[in-house]
């Protein structure tokens, strides 16, 4: 997404006629007041959380969840057969039995998914098919005919990225307001966190997922938090050099550059102090270390950074009461899925990574007594096409996603699962396909989960009105 | 209630069942009195606790009084799968997965009368008892061995256990661990498998031979390979395979080294350390130690070490105040460290230098202007090092300077990676446009030739150079290799004297992305090196050159899948990478442009896009058919297989790859409004051209370009009438030429709104954060930082918590450490409309790393912390006056621009640090202690992290 342009943020703020009019909702600003004014009854004093795993470079979802009855299968097959490695053998499937029919076809997951598999088999996971980002529903005809609104730049990587984060009216990314720190920003208004600057927290860099007006996000990387050194102790043997310090990383500001970039500091230095003491340790005086997984291409143990990442997700978990939260939002990322190339192995791979680490993830939570508490998300900038290249598959759009967690409706698959093959009806050329269902149903069940109302959900997802009259989907009971 | 054992055996229970409930029976009776409804109802289990898919029938009182039940499991009638299933018998079976929480309870309701109380058992269920069938291998040596444990009923959590010890345990499945076992001397050792809690059990015990080892030997250069003179070089040893873990030293050969090549000894840690002679051995630099096991003589390993120049220590220098030249002055420097070959620098330029010892070096110089005179000693390779600056004074009244010190010392700050005195002098006496000039006719400095060779030299058993399969393993197959392009990057951005071309090319590689994260380009850092050298010799060329050198580069063809993309057929289309991302990146980007980088927005007021996805799938038609280049073969294996040409100096990671007709689509290819006809014939060239002409010709590209050039450089936000500027430029370049990278890069560093410094410092809008890596390299250039080592062994800074958050052609992904785009949420920034692309590497943990990486790096010395350090001898000798010392790193890192308040914080904190008098090391010390706090202080300040 180019930032050329403060015109363009200047047309979503007062873009309100187009010729799709009614589609597009506008954004108006409420003010948080109000939005917390609209909050559920019920005070959030429980713990919840929500961790958003966002598989970078588009998750071929064809290839995750299977089709495996005669007739999908086959299909299935054949669509692939352009490369090797990207059909797999039925024997080598992981079959699932999802408890709702699916016009009675059977499925299964990828070879390397047993972690997922497990988790489902125990009903703490669910499948989501076919979602993806729209602004209002659309079929093959209307997209032909240009009929319905469409979220920008498709097959896009950072649009996509952008939009599966920050959902915004007109289809394309917010200018830089994710929906987590959109849900953020209103638990904010609430006052459920008695220290706001934990509630959201990435271990992977700076997610727009987790940018919010009022909310700021941490990120926090496997080391813990780390103390600047010379503040608390002489600088070279000095101590006027480490007051000095202190006073040039407070210091008044004018260039707008300097001036928040201190507050980056300023706001590091604030969470090291709590989160030093909050956060458990790595290993076993706090939460174990993950195991390493088997990389199904070199059968080498290697290191899951996946894995990794979900423990510091794990040991800030553990310390809520001090750091005095009851909602959290993480983001973990894991990629590249951008498998254009040597997608055989690559995919497997790093599925392999994904189902050991959610199942490590979960049987964390449950051993910290927080296992109904804390519900795990997968999201991707799209799907990839059915068909390959000579070696991997390109950009598609909807695609099948997993939630996992004891609060979550387990053992069933939401959402339509899409007839396999060319030129079906979700099928938008390539087997790219239409998704059957929005980012905004998916995140807006989430939502209501962690404890927002109707009128915030439909404030912070414009769209939502437009995915029918009960746009929620059953995954989180 | 008597037991009547004959009436059991009419039932049809599973015999433990049957056991379970006779022995119940036999054990007397519960206390419930006959007549009590709950009498009807009592239920009992035999067992506390049952494992998955097991069964138990439950005691009832059902054969005494026919009461027949309805059970319950968790309050479902009959159970379910996950909390297990009752039959009317009363049979409960347990489910196959333990549920969480792990009891269940199972009710009993009488069918007849439901009014009745219940009776309940709660009962735990367990995790199976896990079964092991074999292992693979099933016998290893001594050492760390990766065992496949196969079996059954293993559960998450289960545990390997080695000679009674757990072992990290991977869970595959049901049926498969993994485990890494430790296994340290030969003998037979106990493995078995123990399931977790709930209910943990073992499975029986399989006894595992474990042979002698076979003694093996590796040594790690995990401080590089290079070491200065009679400096000294520790190496790490692995021996595993033998409990006698003692080697004999080589050195070329010769037990122990000696005086003239080095000698080796062995620490009690096991480490080996390698002490450098006192001179350059001759006629080779690079020395082989070999360690040979005492235990298996056979057995043996080596490492070439390059043995390096000293760095030179310049003391003095007399006269060190002299008249204007000609006539020239003869001046004699004295030191320590001089190499014969050492040249003298006056102002960063050799002069005409006479060795006359390791102490005494006569120079003839000829200094044309008045004023300061900065004096350097550079010795020659190998390890080409300065000594730290002397500053001597040229009589007269100096001229007064084109551009101040301190705007030179700002426009050195956007064209170089760093000013440094000698620069600052320089630039300022012949101004802006000559220090172009002379920039644009430097000649290029590369990376390749310095990769390549210290590839060569830390690759054992060496390969002969005809040795295809060995060069390539060495060049396109080493993943282990990407620290030598790290440390070349290192040495060139910090001592190449072509700065401007490196800085220029710097930028465009965070533009026209590649990365080492990726296998491709990680298994070849040879290849690596090249693509950046490639940018940098396209630098100050046309773009249209640079757009072809960098779509048929191997690196680029690796890492955006372009490198055998095939022509589609009836189940494959072609890969979409490159052609997506070379326009939506290298070149028009997502939406239309006005020449000013504002977008143009449609009748409706919305952006219009420059690309659909129609355009990608024509585009990408285009960028089929092209592959490995091994001259004068375009067979199947070429095409699909590397490398068949690989060796010193060639080979397919260096050559632009080359087309192969027959996989090049004949298809029609439609993109931007350009059709290219179906053709019977293949056409990959001509085909390429036009769609690289037509990128280049697109309207978008001047201003595309022009601007992220410029936010790279100079400030995030030019305004509309600077991107104007510098776009028309590229349009064309005053002689009709369209794409002229000289003239483009002139322009941005030229326009009045770069070199205003005055508007610049007021505008609270204008600047930019500064990356995190050139804070760094401005920080080495500024006091001429040198290598301990001369490896420059930074490897790569990418930890955003014990690096700086960022490496050079190491970005995770395509879109570089940050977005052109970006705006960081939550700021003034944001609120103004603008945006802060450096914000995007900025967090709450890589501002730390930054601080914390830098404080480290302005304490090393000679002997202690990082291999870069400066000894400040410049500074140094100022230190004594802290004003005086504040003002030069005012100058040299903040161009003059410290306000009021840094300054005096900096000066208090410098002054409070006490000079004692009389020792000379308490003396130095303080000195160096007070410029550490100058020189960290201002590197710490948010002022210094922003660049205005």
């Amino acid at each position: 997404m180019c930032k050329f342009d403060h015109s363009r943020r200047s047309f979503l703020r007062t873009a309100s006629l187009t010729s799709m009019a009614g589609f597009y909702a506008s954004p108006f600003l409420i003010g948080l007041n109000s939005l917390a004014a609209m909050a559920q009854s019920t005070g959030l004093s429980d713990y919840r959380a929500l961790v958003c795993v966002f598989l970078q470079g588009g998750n071929d979802g064809h290839g995750t969840v299977i089709a495996t009855d005669p007739t999908s299968f086959s299909a299935f097959t054949q669509a692939r057969s352009g490369a090797a490695g990207l059909a797999y053998p039925l024997a080598d499937l992981l079959p699932i039995m999802p408890k709702t029919s699916q016009n009675g076809r059977t499925f299964a997951l990828n070879p390397s998914l047993v972690g997922l598999q497990n988790l489902f088999n125990a009903g703490r996971a669910a499948v989501v098919a076919n979602t993806g980002t729209l602004i209002a529903p659309a079929t093959k005809s209307q997209i032909n005919s240009n009929s319905v609104p469409l979220p920008a730049s498709l097959f896009s990587h950072f649009d996509q990225t952008a939009a599966w984060q920050a959902i915004a009216s007109n289809g394309g990314s917010s200018e830089h307001v994710g929906w987590g720190g959109a849900v953020a920003d209103v638990i904010e208004s609430m006052k459920v966190n008695s220290n706001s600057m934990f509630t959201c927290i990435s271990t992977s860099g700076i997610a727009l997922f987790l940018s919010g007006e009022q909310s700021y996000q941490l990120n926090v990387t496997s080391a813990g938090p780390i103390p600047i050194y010379g503040t608390a102790n002489p600088l070279f043997g000095n101590s006027a050099g480490s007051s000095a310090l202190q006073s040039i990383l407070s210091a008044d500001e004018t260039n707008l550059f300097a001036k928040e970039y201190e507050v980056v500091v300023q706001r590091s230095i604030q969470a090291q102090q709590t989160l030093a003491t909050a956060m458990a340790a790595a290993g076993v005086r706090g939460v174990p270390d993950p195991p390493q997984y088997l990389d199904p291409v070199t059968n080498k143990l290697t290191n899951n950074d996946l894995a990794v990442s979900l423990q510091t997700v794990a040991r800030i978990i553990s310390g809520r009461a001090s750091l005095g939260v009851n909602r959290q939002i993480f983001y973990v990322q894991l990629g590249s899925f951008d498998t254009h190339d040597g997608q055989a192995e690559q995919h497997a791979r790093l599925l392999s990574q994904l189902g050991s680490a959610l199942e490590y993830f979960d049987a964390q939570m449950v051993a910290m007594g927080v296992g109904d508490q804390v519900t795990a998300f997968t999201a991707s900038d799209f799907g990839r096409t059915l068909t390959s290249n000579s070696d991997g598959t390109d950009h598609g759009w909807g695609s099948h996603h997993f939630v996992v967690g004891g609060s979550v409706a387990g053992q069933d698959m939401y959402g339509a699962y899409p007839v396999v093959g060319a030129n079906q009806a979700d099928d938008l050329g390539a087997g790219r396909l239409i998704p059957t269902t929005s980012v905004d149903q998916y995140a807006g069940t989430l939502a209501r989960w962690f404890g927002l109302s109707d009128g915030q959900i439909k404030t912070i997802f414009p769209n939502f009105g437009n995915f029918g009259t009960s746009p929620y989907l059953g995954f989180m009971g | 209630m008597q037991a009547r054992p004959e009436r059991l055996f009419s039932f049809k229970l599973p015999a433990l069942a049957l056991s379970i409930a006779a022995a119940w029976f036999m054990s007397g009776c519960s206390s419930i009195t006959i007549g009590d409804p709950s009498s009807f109802t009592a239920i009992s289990a035999p067992v506390n606790s049952l494992r998955v898919n097991e069964t138990a029938q439950l005691g009832t009182h059902t054969q005494f009084d026919g009461t027949k039940l309805a059970f319950y499991v968790n309050g479902v009638p009959g159970g379910d799968a996950k909390f297990g299933t009752i039959d009317s018998a009363g049979i409960y079976t347990a489910p196959t997965i333990v549920p969480i929480p792990n009891s269940v309870t199972i009710t009993s309701a009488s069918v007849a009368h439901p009014d009745y109380p219940k009776g309940t058992v709660t009962l735990a269920i367990w995790n199976p008892i896990p079964v092991v069938n074999a292992l693979t291998p099933s016998g290893f040596p001594e050492g760390d061995t990766q065992v496949a444990v196969t079996g059954s009923k293993f559960v998450y959590g289960a545990k390997v256990m080695w000679d009674g010890k757990a072992v990290d345990t991977t869970y595959v499945s049901s049926t498969h661990l993994e485990a890494i076992i430790p296994a340290a001397n030969p003998g037979t050792f106990p493995l078995l498998v123990s399931n977790p809690d709930p209910g943990s059990a073992n499975s029986k015990t399989v006894q595992v031979q474990v042979g002698p080892g076979q003694v093996e030997l590796k040594l790690q250069a995990y401080n590089g390979s290079d070491v200065r003179v009679r400096n000294s070089l520790n190496l790490g040893l692995d021996v595993t395979g033998t409990i006698n873990k003692a080697v004999t030293l080589t050195v070329n050969g010769i037990s122990g080294g000696n005086s003239t090549i080095g000698t080796a000894t062995s620490n009690s840690d096991g480490s080996i350390t390698y002490h450098a002679p006192p001179v350059v051995p001759t006629p080779n630099n690079v020395v082989t130690l070999t360690a040979t096991s005492v235990d298996n003589p056979k057995i043996s390993v080596s490492q070439n070490i390059s043995v390096l120049n000293p760095i030179p220590v310049l003391t003095s220098a007399t006269p060190l105040s002299m008249n204007p030249g000609p006539p020239a002055t003869t001046i004699v420097l004295t030191g320590s460290d001089f190499i014969n070959g050492a040249q003298v620098l006056m102002n960063g330029a050799a002069v005409s230098t006479t060795f006359n010892s390791g102490t005494q070096l006569t120079a003839s110089i000829s200094p044309s202007e008045p004023g300061n005179l900065d004096l350097q000693v550079l010795n020659p390779s190998p390890g080409p090092a300065t000594s730290a600056d002397l500053i001597g004074t040229v009589n007269g009244t100096p001229p007064v300077p084109i551009v101040s010190p301190q705007d030179a010392a700002r426009f050195l700050d956007q064209a170089t990676f760093g000013a440094t005195d000698a620069d600052i002098h320089h630039l300022s006496l012949i101004g802006y446009q000559p220090w172009l000039n002379e920039q644009f006719a430097a000649p290029q400095s590369l990376l390749t030739p310095g990769v390549e060779q210290a590839l060569i030299v830390n690759t054992q058993p060496a390969c002969a150079s005809g040795d295809v399969k060995c060069n390539a393993a060495m060049f396109l197959e080493n993943n282990q290799g990407q620290d030598y392009p790290e440390n070349a990057f290192w040495q060139q951005s910090l001592t190449a004297p072509d700065q401007l071309r490196q800085r220029v090319a710097y930028s465009l590689h965070e533009m026209l992305v590649i990365s080492m994260t990726s296998t491709g380009v990680m298994n070849m850092p040879r290849g690596a090196a090249h693509y950046y050298d490639t940018l940098a010799a396209d630098a100050f060329g046309n773009f249209r050159q640079l757009l072809q050198d960098v779509t048929l580069n191997p690196m680029m063809g690796q890492w955006l899948a372009m490198q055998g993309n095939d022509k589609g057929n009836a189940n494959t289309d072609p890969d979409e990478n490159y052609a997506r991302e070379v326009m939506q990146l290298f070149t028009i980007g997502l939406y239309q442009l006005n020449d000013d980088g504002t977008q143009k927005l449609d009748g409706t007021g919305k952006p219009i896009p420059t690309y659909s996805n129609t355009d990608v799938m024509g585009l990408a038609k285009v960028f089929t058919g092209f592959s490995w280049n091994v001259p004068g073969n375009t067979s199947d294996s070429a095409w699909s297989d590397c490398c068949m040409y690989v060796g010193p100096g060639v080979g397919e990671d260096l050559l632009p790859m080359q087309s192969y007709p027959s996989h090049h689509s004949t298809a029609q290819k439609a993109f931007l409004g350009v059709t290219i006809p179906s053709s019977g014939s293949p056409d990959p060239n001509g085909d390429l051209k036009i769609a690289l002409d037509t990128l280049f010709n697109h309207p978008n590209l001047p201003a595309f370009f022009s601007k992220q050039m410029i936010q790279h450089l100079v400030t995030s936000n030019p305004s509309p009438g600077y991107v104007s500027r510098v776009a028309a430029v590229f349009k064309d370049n005053g002689l009709g030429v369209r794409g002229d990278l000289k003239a483009v890069v002139t322009a941005i560093l030229m326009d009045t709104e770069a070199r205003d410094t005055v508007a610049g410092a007021s505008n609270p809008q204008f600047g930019k954060v500064r990356e995190a890596l050139l804070r760094y390299t401005h920080w080495a250039r500024a006091f001429t930082a040198q290598s301990r080592t001369g490896g420059y062994w930074i490897g790569s800074t990418e930890d955003p918590i014990w690096g700086l958050g960022q490496m050079t052609l190491r970005s995770p992904t395509v879109f570089n450490w940050f977005a052109p785009g970006y705006v960081p949420p939550g700021t003034t920034i944001e609120q103004a409309g603008m945006t802060g692309p450096e914000f995007q590497m900025t967090n709450v943990s890589s501002v730390v790393g930054y601080l914390n990486y830098m404080q480290t790096a302005v304490s090393s010395d000679s002997t202690n912390g990082f291999d870069i350090f400066s000894s400040y001898a410049a500074e140094m000798n100022i230190a004594g006056n802290p004003g005086a010392l504040v003002d030069r790193v005012n100058l040299l890192l903040m161009s003059g621009q410290m306000d009021s308040t840094l300054y005096s914080q900096i000066l208090s904190a410098v002054s409070a640090v006490p000079v004692p008098a009389g020792d000379q090391n308490a003396i130095n010390a303080a000195l160096a202690a007070r410029v550490r706090t100058a020189v960290f202080l201002t590197l710490a300040s948010p002022s210094y992290c922003a660049q205005y």
